[in-house]
C-alpha cells in the first residue's frame, strides 16, 4: 500500500473523475468504501498474486482502485446502467474481468469463476449475508472476506450493532474465523466492514 | 462446509461445462477459442450445481498455451456479455419507459423549485410597501414577460419554454405505457401506471408485488414513519394521484385505495404475462371500485 503524509495512493493508469498527483491517483475513504477500511482499520496484505471475487462492482470507482494493487478480479454486477462505467475502467484496467450477473445465483458465473483469495462483497440487499455465504465456494481455505455491510438495506427500525452480530453470527457457522469489525462511520453512513477468514480444511482431506 | 472441495468428483458421470469446454468420464471436448463462438456458448446453457474452473485445466486440455492467454481470452467474452447485457437494456421499452418518467420527475421538481424561488424574488423587488400585505397575482404573471434583459427575466422565460418539452415528454410517456401497461393504463391512467413502474424498478417486479405494496408505493417517508414513530400508516402512496382516490370523499378513500389496488395487482400482472387488453376484466374492476367509492 502507497501512503503519502496520510494519504492512500494506487498507481497505474487513471480514470475520469481522479484525483492525480504527478504518477500517483489518489484513493479517497469518501468515494471508495475498501478505502475507508484502510484508513479507519485493518485490511488484510494485498498483492499482485491475489485474485479477488468482487460482488457489486457498480460502476467499477473501487475496482479500478483495487486492481492497481491486485491480480485478477472477477467483477460482479447485474444493473445494466453501471455496467456503461465498469466497461470504462475495464477497458483501462486489464486484469478486471466484468461478470454481468446476479450475485445470488453463483451457478451462473460457476464455469467461468476459479479460486480466489479474496471475496469482497458490496451489495445493499437485504440477504447480503447469505448470498456471502453462497459465494464462499470460490474462496480458497485460508482466503479473507471483506464485507462492506449496509445496516439499513438489512432492516430500517433494528439496532444496526445487532444486525452487524447476526451477519457475524451467519459466518461463524459458514466456518469462517479471525473476525475483525469496523464501523466505517466517518466516511459512509451505517456501513460497518466485516473482515473474516475462510478457515484452512485440510484436516477434513484425510 | 464440505462442498469446498475443488475436484469434481461426483459429477464423473456428468458433464461439467466450463467455458472453454466440456469435461466428462471420456474426457474433455475444448471449445474453439474465438472470443465470439465461446459467448455463443456460454449464452446457451445454464448450469445446476457449482464447478471451479481453472487455468492449468484449460492449459493441459490444450485449450490455451498459458495463464496470460487465458485470462485475455475470458476477459474478451465477459466483455462480449457485458455488451450483450447493456445492449438489450438500451432497447428495452421498459427501461426506456422508466427513464422517461424519471427524468419527467426531475424536470418537475426542477421547474417547481425554480418558480418557487423567481416568483419569491419577483415580491421582493415589487414596489416597496406592497411586499407582506399584497397577495401575488398568479403564477403567470412572469411568464414570457421579459421586460428587462436581466437574469432572472431570462430564466423566467426559460421555465415558460421548459413546459412545452414537459409536455411532450409526458405525451410520449403516455403512449409508451398504453403501449407497455394496457390494463392497468385503463384503471389508473397511463401517466401513473408509468410512475408505478418506474418506482418499483421492472415490471416482473410490479407484477409480484401484492395489492397493499402498491398501495402505499411511493408513500415510502410516511410508511417508514409509521414503522419506526407509530404514526398513521399511509393509505395510498402514487395511485393517490389519480382523481378516483383524490376525489373521493375522505371517509371512504381507504376503502377505494385499497378495492383499486387490489384491481391493479391483477392488471399488473395481466400486463406483464399476458400483455393485451382485458375488456371483460377492465368492466368487472371498475365496477368493484366504483362501488367502494359509494359511501354507505
Amino acid at each position: 500500500m502507497i501512503w503519502k503524509d496520510g494519504i492512500l495512493y494506487t498507481t497505474g493508469k487513471s480514470i475520469k473523475g481522479d484525483r492525480v498527483f504527478g504518477k500517483l491517483r489518489v484513493w479517497p475513504p469518501e468515494r471508495s468504501k475498501l478505502a475507508a477500511l484502510y484508513y479507519l482499520g485493518v485490511v488484510p496484505d494485498i498483492n499482485k498474486t491475489n485474485d479477488f471475487l468482487y460482488l457489486g462492482a457498480a460502476s467499477g470507482t473501487t475496482v479500478s482502485f483495487l486492481a492497481d494493487y491486485t491480480g485478477i478480479i472477477y467483477a460482479v454486477e447485474i444493473a445494466p446502467e453501471p455496467l456503461f462505467g465498469l466497461l470504462e475502467v475495464v477497458e483501462r484496467k486489464k486484469n478486471v474481468i466484468p461478470i454481468p450477473a446476479d450475485a445470488s445465483k453463483p451457478e451462473i458465473y460457476s464455469s467461468i469463476v476459479s479460486n480466489v483469495d479474496f471475496l469482497y462483497i458490496d451489495i445493499a440487499q437485504r440477504n447480503q449475508a447469505e448470498i456471502a455465504v453462497r459465494n464462499l465456494f470460490f474462496l480458497k481455505s485460508g482466503g479473507y472476506l471483506i464485507m462492506m455491510l449496509k445496516t439499513r438495506s438489512v432492516s430500517a427500525h433494528e439496532d444496526s450493532e445487532k444486525i452487524c452480530k447476526e451477519t457475524v453470527d451467519i459466518f461463524l457457522k459458514a466456518g469462517m474465523c479471525d473476525f475483525s469489525v469496523t464501523w466505517l462511520e466517518k466516511y459512509h453512513r451505517g456501513h460497518v466492514a466485516i473482515v473474516c477468514r475462510k478457515r484452512f480444511i485440510e484436516k477434513s482431506d484425510e | 462446509m464440505d462442498l469446498m472441495d475443488n475436484k469434481v468428483s461426483e459429477t464423473n458421470l456428468m458433464v461439467s461445462k466450463y467455458w472453454f469446454g466440456d469435461y466428462s468420464s471420456e474426457g474433455w471436448v475444448v471449445a474453439p477459442s474465438d472470443a465470439n463462438s465461446l459467448f455463443e456458448r456460454l449464452s446457451h446453457y445454464s448450469l445446476d450445481f457449482m464447478i471451479l474452473p481453472s487455468w492449468s485445466d484449460a492449459v493441459s486440455c490444450g485449450f490455451c498455451s498459458d495463464r496470460g492467454e487465458y485470462y485475455e481470452i475470458l476477459r474478451d467474452v465477459c466483455i462480449l456479455w457485458s455488451q450483450d447485457k447493456i445492449r438489450s437494456y438500451r432497447f428495452s421499452d421498459e427501461a426506456r419507459l422508466i427513464k422517461l418518467v424519471l427524468i419527467l420527475r426531475e424536470t418537475d421538481h426542477m421547474m417547481g423549485r425554480v418558480a418557487e424561488q423567481i416568483s419569491m424574488w419577483e415580491r421582493m423587488m415589487s414596489p416597496a410597501g406592497s411586499y407582506g400585505d399584497e397577495k401575488p397575482k398568479d403564477d403567470k404573471h412572469w411568464e414570457g414577460n421579459v421586460q428587462q434583459s436581466d437574469g432572472i427575466s431570462l430564466l423566467a422565460s426559460d421555465i415558460a419554454g421548459m413546459k412545452g418539452s414537459r409536455t411532450r415528454i409526458a405525451r410520449d410517456i403516455i403512449y409508451r405505457s398504453e403501449g407497455l401497461l394496457p390494463n392497468s393504463s385503463a384503471l389508473i391512467g397511463p401517466l401513473v401506471a408509468a410512475r408505478l413502474l418506474a418506482e418499483a424498478g421492472s415490471l416482473a417486479r410490479l407484477a409480484q408485488m401484492p395489492a397493499s405494496s402498491i398501495q402505499i408505493l411511493g408513500a415510502k417517508n410516511a410508511f417508514f414513519s409509521h414503522r419506526s414513530s407509530g404514526s398513521p400508516p399511509p393509505k395510498h402512496g402514487l395511485i393517490f394521484e389519480h382523481k378516483r382516490i383524490h376525489t373521493a370523499k375522505k371517509r371512504v378513500r381507504g376503502r377505494v385505495a385499497r378495492t383499486l389496488s387490489a384491481s391493479l395487482a391483477i392488471a399488473l400482472r395481466i400486463d406483464c404475462y399476458r400483455g393485451q387488453l382485458d375488456p371483460v376484466f377492465l368492466k368487472k374492476a371498475n365496477n368493484r371500485i366504483e362501488q367502494a367509492g359509494i359511501c354507505a
